[in-house]
């Protein structure tokens, strides 16, 4: 079935059902947000400003393309601007077992490079953003659990408490404000495994495109360093029927 | 070569006007082109650590402007590249300053893109290996030897015409290549402080020497004899590439039929090789053995040649646990060395490289690279062990955010005792400039090793880049 369609009837069931935290378990809730519909394939243009604790605004655009292939997915990503990162290409290839195969395309280096995707605390190009938080992390690897239900800018929200099953990831625990209706954490609190805060993400504002929630504008901050990374989805399209070549070695190292 | 730059200067901004002009749709039904220009400039100034002499070049500037053009043209599904660049050299604080600038095209290639294949034909550089920054199958383009190591290897590469040819499978891929002509590295032999025998000539014109020893000297020259039918397509070469991936491997095979792009001298003296003997051992007694043999200026003229080597190889990158590890092999057949009486032989020689990579905890980056190489049926060969190896390393750290860096460079040639270190700080103002000071230290060894040579001519830089 159309995962569209399957998006329509999980909120519609969602919203006559009055599915509340007594109904649903917090891994039930953690598998619903990791098979929300997003689509077969996807293609995003996004402007990225890296903002440092002074205000000084770094500005970066790059392409951004995925694939699901089954239950795993691909990611591409590609910098536009500024030139001196320019063509910078990142490949992510999830496994069923182990950790991602992922490669990073450097310019000056002519070819594509296999890079150790188990070091997940490591900035991803000097953003906000660690090489962990560009993975999707499968249920499986967090415990979880809905500790209330409270409106968060003005949406009924699910919080959802995850902790890592096992050391496998630079954060004790997360903190989700999770949108009831379309399944889309809005914010995020995440913890240090020494129990401080360390960093927050947070949705500035989605919409529906093409049948599926799109988060167009978000925002994560590092508060250890004051440094956010901003996110402005300027253009996105689902299902177009993305070449499974995009994914390959080949669409990194082509000129 | 003001008629070339000319040239090279007209074609770039014709091809520029037109490609502006396609892009602004002015013959909007003729080809949609997707165009996408960029600019690099770079300035790299060095000065000596130490001033030891009069002939010594105490300063130079390597400085470029390059103009990238890219277009895509999809409804032919055909890229283009065609950059230019004009580059200025200035050699200063030697017996005579110096300095020309010239302009020539880099990349100038179409490459045709389909599902399952791609082929391309012009002047293109290619990466192939897997080593950082150490040659061992990265052998398809010549390089830039000119300022010796100073810039890596990427950046010495030159363009050369080729065609190629990559298949594309399910899992794998078949890559061919081949070069009609033969194009050499540049090296420079005398009279810049990394050229291949550097101030010989000048020392000896200063020196208290005899007219007939000055000379004797002065009239030496090298002529490049594969250079005069370089695009004769005798002299085409070929290199194939298989890639694949198994059991979480990268790998790919090798096989390379090409001319030596380094040059060897061959020499035509009549009485044995006493040119090559001074040039590598600069002592009066090879300057008295060479003048009392009345060479002619026939016999004073070396001849560069270029022989065949053909190369098989492998190489493989993988991940195990939070290092990365790659390796390159190559076995070359063929390879020239020169003999302890300065003739040259050929022989089979293996390289193997193996290089470990990894990110610690406080974003400090650390690479280490091991590449032994081994000499078949070996017998004492001039400067050049049976099995030498060398270790390269590199450790790094961005700070806020990649606005500075600091990183280390060092090549130790365990076999023969020489270093080479390269520290250096980066800074970017902006993200469109980078402002490098650094250094590179030539330590130990003999006169006739890798750094050994440069013991007394370490050099600092500032580097500037700025790309739009």
């Amino acid at each position: 079935m159309n995962k569209r369609y399957l998006c329509v009837l999980a909120m519609v069931w969602m919203v006559c059902a009055d599915v509340s935290a007594q109904t649903l378990s917090g891994p039930e809730l953690a598998q619903m947000i990791y098979d929300r519909p997003d689509g077969m394939d996807r293609s995003m243009n996004v402007d990225m400003v890296l903002v440092d604790k002074k205000g000084n605004e770094r500005p970066r655009t790059l392409v951004l393309f995925a694939r699901d292939e089954g239950p795993l997915a691909k990611t591409y990503l590609e910098f536009l601007t500024p030139e001196d990162i320019k063509a910078t290409k990142f490949l992510s290839m999830e496994q069923a077992q182990g950790d991602d195969i992922q490669y990073l395309y450097l310019p000056a280096l002519g070819r594509a490079r296999r890079i150790v995707s188990s070091q997940k605390n490591l900035r991803f190009v000097n953003t906000d953003y660690t090489y962990e938080d560009m993975q999707r992390r499968k249920p499986s690897e967090d415990e979880h659990q809905i500790l209330r239900e409270e409106i968060y800018n003005g949406r009924p929200c699910y919080v959802l408490e995850s902790v890592p099953v096992s050391a496998n990831s630079q954060y004790g625990r997360r903190v989700s404000w999770v949108d009831k209706f379309s399944l889309v954490a809005l914010h995020t609190d995440f913890y240090d495994k020494k129990g401080r805060l360390v960093k927050v993400f947070e949705v500035l504002s989605m919409k529906v495109v093409d049948g599926f929630w799109t988060v167009i504008k978000s925002r994560m901050e590092d508060l250890e360093e004051a440094h956010q990374t901003l996110m402005t989805v300027t253009e996105v399209r689902y299902d177009q029927g993305i070449e499974g070549a995009k994914f390959e070695l080949r669409a990194l190292e082509q000129r | 070569m003001k008629n070339r730059t000319g040239v090279v200067l007209v074609l770039t901004f014709a091809f520029s006007v037109c490609a502006a002009l396609a892009q602004a749709a002015v013959w909007p039904d003729l080809v949609e082109v997707e165009w996408t220009p960029s600019v690099e400039v770079w300035s790299l100034n060095y000065v000596e650590a130490v001033e030891n002499n009069d002939y010594e070049d105490a300063a130079a500037t390597d400085s470029w402007v390059r103009a990238f053009n890219e277009f895509w043209i999809e409804e032919h599904d055909l890229f283009i590249k065609a950059d230019g660049q004009w580059r200025y050299n200035a050699w200063n604080g030697g017996l005579e300053n110096e300095s020309h600038g010239e302009a020539s095209f880099r990349e100038v290639y179409g490459e045709l893109r389909k599902e399952h294949y791609r082929f391309s034909a012009g002047d293109q550089i290619l990466t192939w290996g897997k080593m950082d920054d150490i040659t061992i199958l990265d052998r398809v383009n010549p390089q830039d030897y000119r300022h010796f190591v100073l810039y890596d290897k990427q950046e010495r590469k030159d363009p050369v015409l080729m065609m190629r040819h990559e298949y594309f499978g399910d899992g794998y891929g078949f890559e061919t290549v081949y070069k009609p002509y033969f194009e050499a590295s540049k090296v420079d032999y005398f009279g810049r402080n990394f050229a291949a025998f550097g101030h010989l000539k000048e020392v000896v014109d200063l020196g208290g020497y005899s007219a007939l020893q000055k000379s004797t000297v002065q009239g030496i020259g090298i002529r490049d004899e594969d250079r005069a039918t370089e695009h004769s397509l005798e002299n085409g070469e070929l290199a194939l590439r298989y890639r694949g991936h198994l059991n979480d491997v990268d790998y790919g095979l090798y096989y390379m039929n090409q001319r030596n792009s380094i040059p060897v001298l061959r020499e035509s003296s009549p009485v044995g090789n006493t040119v090559k003997a001074f040039l590598y051992d600069p002592t009066l007694a090879t300057l008295d053995t060479l003048v009392s043999a009345s060479p002619t200026s026939e016999d004073l003229a070396l001849t560069a040649a270029h022989p065949r080597v053909q190369t098989v190889g492998a190489d493989w990158e993988t991940v195990l646990g939070e290092y990365g590890v790659r390796g390159e092999m190559a076995v070359m057949m063929g390879m020239p060395f020169l003999n302890e009486d300065y003739s040259y032989t050929e022989k089979d020689t293996v390289m193997v490289g193996v290089g470990v990579d990894h990110t610690f905890e406080n974003s400090v980056y650390a690479d280490l690279q091991y590449v032994q190489q081994y000499i078949f049926a070996y017998d004492k060969l001039y400067a050049q062990e049976e099995a030498p190896f060398f270790i390269a390393g590199t450790v790094s750290r961005d700070f806020a955010r990649g606005k500075f860096n600091a990183g280390l460079d060092w090549t130790w040639n365990a076999s023969y005792g020489d270093w080479m270190f390269n520290p250096e700080l980066l800074y970017k103002p902006w993200d469109s400039l980078h402002i490098a000071v650094g250094s590179f230290i030539f330590e130990e060894g003999s006169a006739s090793t890798l750094f050994g040579r440069y013991d007394t001519g370490d050099i600092i830089y500032v580097s500037l880049k700025g790309v739009f």
